[in-house]
């Protein structure tokens, strides 16, 4: 069903509910009582204020009361801000209780899904709800705690059409070149991290972030970098609820990389003796040539700088038609290249259940187009949870799929070809890459060395398949008042079936006589026809977790106690096939690895890698101030060699509420809640590949040749002693709440210190092997956070909340061994980040200009260039070391106004992008001297003696700053920036609305934007710091893989039945 | 009915716990199924020879800018650091890692041979050894030898070796493993077949490539004056080896079954100075060069044809190195590519004008896409023997083995027309060309300087297929005297010595390359150059 189409229908629905109320008083009033989320308050008193009768909410929170017209039901509940309503002509009430300050008594969940008193917890926590969670409508979870968790760092990789490109870390980095991202947790079962783009957001009850090593050490070695746990909605007994959500909206490239607009195409080729060598583009060899890529003219050289005097580009079509364009840049065709992306989100919800049994039904359909031409995304999930109690035994089911497709033209070739193009040329009316004569297509494109941005987008395309499967089962079993014992069996299945294409780069007769006979005619031709290619490759992935869980918990006086004895058992199993040729048979538009000339590339890889954990956890509290926590755990690994492959590490922390011990505290008015805590934990962690521990022989290269085979020696070697990483953290932290929680601070300072590094460092070839895995490194962190939480206004139907979340972060390497600097390897293949002893990680090292002991540029003497220097220079750590995150809401009647801004600086980052736009002179920092003769600023010159001298106004005319040099440092910019990651505001029905509508609980609209702001410094001209090649370690580097920044505008409809 | 459940759940914990910790196979699955742990060295032999071939190859490409056997191209760069011979530790680097990966695997054949008594693989594995390191000192002068290839011992920072230690290590491994091959009921055990994808298991060409090498090694190093005894010496006993020497027709050469199947089965001179498997010309920025167009002209020498195609004229033309004016320049020689033969490219192959006779199959420096690749050449190895016997080294006719050598370079080129006249056998062009009353063509017309005439011709015909061996010939004799250095203005040093050790190991093994000293393009000198 086309998503439109069922927001229709959701309209239609809606106005028949509208007509079919009915509305006759009476005496008896009935009603429901909900919370914000829609779900029932069991328990809540309801007075009549003026007779004093009172009642309560039965479980599925609905009451009855006698009252008359003009009289008022006050209707309290603990967790819930005291309301008042007055009794109108209406018998049925529906009653929404907004969440009181919650952070007293709470609940949270933590590792293993144990439930504890927030206040007992000696180490920090943070907790997102579903309505802040999905106020966005984010297609991918993640996106929506962005700024909302202090120590937490996300990582927008790309705007691209797939939500799949995010990375989360916690307190920063502990590994050099291992995961450094948190374990996801969802329902009690580990997942991998890409799940989270996998997931319907409208079923998440709540995200707990744990995020320190402290709160996890009983997920085991998976969880040495914290854990996210997602905790589904609950079905609930009583009535069912039955929500229906649908949301558009669209997406527009927001932050537009600067380009100049006054150069025209000439070529610096056939020039003579020194190809590379650049020549004065006013004086000799600068005319205007009508296919060349690169912008080096000068408007002058034509007589006219922005006239509108016609000139000729491209060759002529076959027909004899020639393309003839005014020479002047054309402003914002790069905006009309891309396209205006749209998503659709239609989900439904079904929560239901008895005293007993209880269930939830989900389906969400999410449908989209991204800003790239042609690009597609759509997913289908659907959920289904379900729980029956026996007595003292519980079993709880859980089972959801999700599928996604992804379709994705090759945005690298494309955003290339984009950066190819000379300023006047109307690129974006090529979009018709199959019509001959008409410019666009491959023979007769205007470059002669390169070819339509949209044939790329049209004719080299990658397809993904997705398929998610999460199951669990969860056995639970009271034996005695005192003992529990809980079994959890979970599986997480997926694959991912991937199928990426390109056509045959073919060129008609016409097209190879003119590149063979004239000098336009397309050079790709020299690269011969290229065929067709294609790459096929089905991964999947099997994971298991089996967790055994006895709680034994007695109170003994004064003193609560708990303990909880375990056994986790994990199984990852993976394997991966591929097959392809880049030597297809040439048919239009039909892609068969069975059609080929020459052989095929296949492939075959596996793995399977097995732990398991024996934990014992101890909790003792004593008159529910003063809390003590141990935990110790025992891990045994596949993946390491036999001798040490078991390890053992321990944790403890404590917290004292000191508001309940100290009498000041306890009368004050001002002070309301204080507690301090404290924590120091172990945690092991292993960053070994499954079979990495052993030297290997691999197929030598182009091996085998027909029927014979060939094998080498590996390059890498190991060292079969490798041992496990560990990071010991220390923590403390506190709590403090002034007027009546109205204004509430949460504060932590973490040390984190991280030894056994498993670093592949570079040995001399000259040993036989290029590498040798050890354990040698040792890495610092430390870190501040603080999450202000203040509602100023709390009136009767007024409310504002303002929440600031900041974390201040340092982290050095410690050691690496024998070695100084470790280059950081990433997915991508591109990288500038390494870790650097003595500084933060990762450092972003670049190549830099000579300069000379005080940093001045060196230039050459005789004709003023400058030159590349050999060593790389650091420009420091590409990782935030500051950020701040402010929400609020504002809840005003039926509206709230909520907003999330982010701060985030003290980084650096390398644009990549820049590089590209300079290298064809397309860049606005190629105009800024207006192709005019300039002597480098700040330059000297070497004198015969050695000496640095000024440079005496040695000009040169090329403003070949980069790339041309090769000189990296000029792409270096701050990484900070401030955005607007969303605000929304929305509008529930008034209750006498809805009340009259049989059925409908609740309907709320709502106005959404995301990435409405970005603020970056001047100097960044090119695109939002926050993104990265992958989501890998080596963060602090775009290119032309990222797409443009985006910014989105919706509206969201979401009727709770 | 409760105790009961306790008992129950307890009872599956336990065996959970005691099941996944007792169990003793529960965690031992690390055993790579993507990779194996073992290898019969004769595979590892397969692919080390083919990997040898490919260092042969390409790893020593830019040397053939140097030797001007390539000029520069004006459709784009040139290749590598030619034209200003500042050689830096970003270059040649592959030379090293490869050489060094190569010699690993060599090492494993070795030690794997002796404990499987697969003995001939030994043998051949310490000559390839002994090759390795020739073409590494030959490049960086002192190299780790004793303490290289020796990580299994913890070595990681291996120590250099004097260049002098490591060739007389060398020819004493080239001894050892000539008497292995030698030793027939040491060698009759195995022979590695078709695995052997150089000589098919012929043990006797083994031993004549060993003797061929060590011949070419004691030339090299003919300068030093301390090594005289020891030349003469190691001379004696390949004189009175009754196998001998690689004679006419017996070139060492790799191929494991080169072919256009894959881009990766391309021969890899072929797919790096001739074609991809697209078509598309390998090395764009480097054409023709002028000079050895015009020297080869001056000798009236047919094989320039068989060097370079013509260009869209019909013409040989070329430019100098460091320059390239003419946009015309010619592409290296080789038949009409047959994947390209519905393109008609300007750089690629036409028959010499006037041609109208049948074209063999094939001819040329790049005959086809699965052409062996050179190890060491017949013709060199008769050229190697001309000077041994010119110099008094060793017995025979240095006129007769001079004449042998031009002959089979002739006969390798499949030299067939002259752009005029064809259908000869090659043998008839060489003794033509022979004939001829040219200095360093004709032999007795070369009687003034019979070395210069041994050194030019071998210059001429180690075009494009070993540059290494002859920017080594240049280095110690000095022949061919008129070799031009580069033309470009950005030129830094006249002509280059020496590489510069990779910057990895001045990052991995910092110590013992410094103890090296400053190394540029012209200093520290290889150990053999006067």
């Amino acid at each position: 069903m086309k998503p439109l189409r069922l927001i229709q229908i959701n309209i239609f629905l809606l106005i028949f509910l509208f007509i079919s109320f009915s509305g006759i008083a009476q005496r008896q009033i009935t009603g429901i009582v909900v919370n914000a989320d829609g779900n029932s308050v069991p328990s809540a008193t309801v007075t009549v204020a003026e007779t004093k009768e009172a009642t309560t909410t039965n479980d599925q929170g609905r009451f009855s009361i006698k009252a008359a017209t003009g009289q008022h039901l006050e209707i309290s509940s603990v967790g819930y801000d005291n309301y008042s309503v007055s009794v109108g002509k209406s018998n049925e009430l529906n009653i929404i209780l907004q969440s009181s300050n919650k952070e007293l008594s709470e609940v949270v969940v933590t590792a293993l899904g144990i439930k504890r008193e927030k206040r007992s917890l000696g180490y920090a926590t943070a907790q997102i709800d579903s309505k802040d969670l999905t106020s966005s409508q984010p297609v991918n979870l993640a996106s929506g705690i962005m700024g909302k968790v202090s120590g937490m760092n996300i990582n927008l990789v790309n705007s691209g059409v797939n939500p799949d490109n995010i990375r989360i870390t916690l307190r920063g980095n502990r590994s050099f070149l291992g995961n450094n991202q948190p374990l996801i947790v969802v329902d009690g079962v580990p997942v991998d991290n890409t799940y989270l783009a996998q997931m319907n957001p409208d079923v998440v009850e709540s995200i707990n972030v744990l995020k320190g090593a402290t709160a996890s050490a009983l997920y085991g070695s998976s969880a040495a970098n914290g854990v996210l746990l997602i905790t589904t909605k609950s079905a609930r007994k009583g009535k069912p609820t039955i929500t229906v959500n649908s949301s558009v909206s669209f997406e527009k490239i927001s932050l537009i990389p600067q380009f100049q607009e006054e150069f025209g195409p000439a070529s610096t080729e056939f020039l003579g003796n020194d190809a590379l060598s650049y020549s004065d583009p006013r004086t000799f060899n600068s005319g205007y040539v009508p296919y060349e890529n690169q912008s080096l003219g000068s408007p002058f050289s034509l007589g006219s700088p922005f006239g509108g005097d016609s000139v000729v580009i491209g060759i002529p079509s076959p027909d004899g038609k020639i393309q003839k364009l005014p020479y002047k840049g054309r402003p914002g065709e790069f905006q009309r290249f891309w396209n205006t992306g749209n998503t659709y989100q239609n989900g439904v919800s079904y929560l239901g259940g008895d005293d007993k049994s209880a269930f939830l039904l989900s389906a969400q359909n999410i449908t989209r187009t991204g800003i790239l031409p042609g690009d597609k995304y759509n997913r289908n999930s659907f959920g289904f949870k379900a729980s029956r109690q026996y007595g003292a035994f519980k079993a709880t089911a859980n089972a959801s799929y999700s599928s996604s497709h992804t379709s994705q033209g090759n945005l690298y070739q494309a955003y290339l070809a984009v950066t190819n193009i000379a300023p006047m040329v109307p690129y974006a009316s090529y979009r018709d890459v199959n019509s001959p004569y008409k410019f666009s297509d491959i023979n007769t494109y205007y470059n002669a060395y390169g070819i339509n941005p949209y044939w790329y987008l049209k004719n080299q395309r990658d397809n993904a398949y997705r398929n998610d499967l999460l199951g669990s089962f969860d056995f639970s079993l009271d034996a005695t008042k005192w003992m529990n014992i809980d079994y959890l069996i979970g599986l997480q299945d997926y694959s991912i079936n991937d199928v990426a294409t390109r056509a045959a780069f073919n060129f008609s007769p016409y097209a190879i006589w003119m590149a063979n006979n004239t000098l336009g005619g397309n050079m790709s031709i020299f690269q011969g026809t290229t065929p067709p290619s294609l790459a096929n490759s089905t991964i999947s992935d099997n994971k298991f977790y089996s967790s055994l869980k006895i709680t034994l918990h007695k109170k003994f006086g004064d003193i609560n106690t708990q303990l909880i004895l375990g056994n986790i058992i994990n199984q990852d199993q993976y394997q991966l096939l591929s097959n392809g040729s880049t030597t297809l048979l040439n048919i239009n538009d039909f892609y068969n690895v069975n059609f080929r000339q020459g052989v095929p590339n296949v492939n075959q890889t596996m793995s399977k890698m097995r732990n398991y954990g024996n934990y014992a956890d101890l909790t003792l509290g004593y008159r529910n101030f003063l809390f003590l926590h141990a935990s110790g755990r025992m891990d045994a690994t596949s993946l390491l060699n036999a001798d040490n492959r078991n390890y053992f590490y321990p944790g403890v922390d404590a917290s004292v509420v000191l508001s309940d011990v100290i009498p000041a505290l306890k009368n004050s008015k001002t002070i309301s809640f204080l507690k301090i805590r404290g924590a120091v934990t172990k945690t092991g962690n292993i960053n070994v590949s499954p079979y990495q521990v052993q030297t290997v022989f691999s197929s030598g290269s182009g091996f085998p040749f027909g029927q014979l085979p060939g094998l080498t020696t590996s390059t890498s070697a190991t060292f079969p002693g490798l041992k496990p990483e560990f990071t010991l953290s220390k923590e403390v932290g506190g709590e403090i709440g002034f007027l009546e929680n109205r204004v509430n601070l949460q504060f932590s300072y973490f040390q984190e210190n991280t030894t056994n590094e498993t670093v592949p460092i570079d040995v001399s070839n000259a040993t036989g092997f290029t590498q040798s895995l050890i354990n040698v490194g040792e890495m610092d962190n430390k870190g501040l956070e603080l999450d202000l939480n203040v509602t100023p206004v709390k009136r009767n139907n007024l409310r504002w909340d303002v929440g600031i979340h900041f974390t201040h972060y340092q982290n050095k390497v410690v050691s690496l061994g024998a070695i100084n600097s470790l280059k950081i390897s990433d997915p991508s293949g591109i990288t500038n980040s390494y870790a650097v002893v003595g500084k933060s990680y990762p450092q972003l090292l670049l190549t830099d200009f000579a300069r000379d002991s005080i940093g001045q540029l060196i230039v050459n003497a005789n004709n003023g260039q400058p030159s590349r220097a050999n060593t790389l220079v650091d420009y420091g750590t590409t990782n935030p070391t500051y950020s701040l995150g402010i929400n609020t809401s504002l809840n005003y009647k039926r509206f709230t106004l909520s907003a999330v801004a982010e701060y985030k600086g003290g980084n650096v980052i390398y644009n990549g992008t820049g590089l590209y736009m300079d290298v064809f002179n397309i860049s606005q920092r190629f105009a800024v001297f207006d192709r005019s003769r300039f002597s480098y600023p700040n330059s000297v010159i070497k004198e015969p003696n050695g000496k640095y001298v000024a440079n005496p106004n040695n000009q040169i005319y090329d403003f070949s700053l980069g790339a041309p040099g090769g000189v990296n440092s000029i792409y270096m910019t701050s990484g900070a920036y401030w955005s607007l990651r969303n605000a929304s505001i929305s509008y529930s029905l008034p209750t006498n609305i809805t009340d009259k509508l049989k059925y409908v609980q609740n309907i709320s609209v709502s106005l959404v934007g995301s990435n409405l702001i970005l603020i970056v410094p001047k100097g960044n001209i090119w695109t939002d710091p926050s993104y990265g090649e992958s989501t890998g370690n080596a963060t602090g580097s775009n290119s032309l893989h990222q797409a443009p920044p985006t910014r989105t505008y919706g509206a969201d409809l979401k009727i709770v039945f | 009915m409760q105790k009961k459940l306790i008992y129950c759940s307890l009872l599956s914990a336990g065996l959970l716990i005691l099941g996944s910790g007792c169990e003793k196979n529960f965690l031992d699955i690390n055993n790579n199924p993507n990779a194996p742990a073992q290898a019969d060295p004769a595979l590892v032999f397969t692919n080390a020879l083919t990997q040898t071939a490919y260092i042969v190859s390409v790893d020593y490409l830019y040397m053939n800018g140097t030797q001007n056997y390539y000029g520069n191209s004006v459709r784009a760069a040139p290749p590598g650091p030619n034209n200003s011979n500042n050689f830096t530790s970003t270059d040649f680097v592959t030379s090293w890692t490869d050489n060094y990966h190569n010699l690993n695997d060599y090492a494993f054949i070795e030690q794997s041979g002796v404990a499987a008594n697969k003995w001939f693989l030994v043998g051949a594995a310490k000559i390839m050894k002994a090759l390795n390191f020739q073409m590494l000192v030959d490049t960086y002068n002192d190299v780790p030898y004793t303490e290289a290839l020796q990580l299994g011992k913890n070595i990681l920072t291996p120590k250099y070796d004097k260049a002098q230690d490591v060739y007389n290590a060398c020819i004493q491994q080239l001894d050892s493993a000539v008497d292995i091959l030698e030793n027939t009921t040491l060698i009759s055990e195995y022979n590695p077949g078709n695995a052997d994808v150089m000589f098919k298991g012929d043990a006797t060409m083994w031993i004549k490539f060993g003797n061929t090498l060590k011949l070419r090694m004691l030339l090299h190093e003919i300068g030093v004056s301390s090594q005289q005894s020891t030349i003469q010496a190691e001379m004696q006993k390949i004189a009175s080896d009754p196998t001998g020497l690689l004679g006419p027709g017996e070139s060492a050469m790799v191929n494991p079954g080169y072919a256009t199947d894959a881009a990766t089965h391309l021969n890899p001179l072929y797919s790096h100075i001739g074609y991809s498997i697209t078509g598309a010309a390998a090395l764009v920025g480097a054409a023709g060069n002028s000079y050895f167009i015009d020297k080869l002209n001056g000798y009236n020498d047919t094989r320039l044809g068989y060097f370079y195609g013509t260009n869209v004229a019909g013409m040989i033309e070329g430019n100098p190195l460091g320059a390239g004016g003419n946009s015309a320049a010619s592409y290296f020689g080789g038949p009409l590519n047959k994947l390209n033969a519905n393109n008609n490219l300007p750089f690629n192959f036409k028959p010499p004008i006037g041609f109208s006779g049948t074209i063999p199959k094939t001819w040329g420096i790049l005959p086809s896409p699965s052409q062996s690749s050179i190890i060491l050449s017949s013709w060199e190895s008769l050229f190697l023997q001309a000077e041994a016997v010119q110099r008094g080294l060793l017995p025979g006719n240095a006129g007769d083995l001079y004449a042998e050598a031009i002959t089979d370079n002739f006969i390798y080129l499949n030299v067939f027309t002259d752009g005029k006249t064809f259908n000869a056998h090659p043998k008839d062009w060489a003794a033509a060309y022979l004939s001829q009353n040219i200095a360093n063509v004709g032999w007795q017309a070369s009687s003034a300087n019979p070395l210069q005439a041994i050194l030019i011709q071998k210059y001429i015909s180690l075009c494009i297929t070993d540059p290494l061996e002859s920017w080594t010939d240049y280095r110690r004799t000095g022949y061919p005297k008129d070799l031009p250095f580069s033309a470009s203005s950005s030129r830094l040093y006249d002509y280059p010595y020496r590489f510069i050790y990779p910057q990895s190991e001045y990052n991995t093994n910092s110590k013992n390359v410094a103890a090296e000293g400053a190394i540029t393009p012209i200093s520290p000198k290889i150990f053999w150059m006067p």
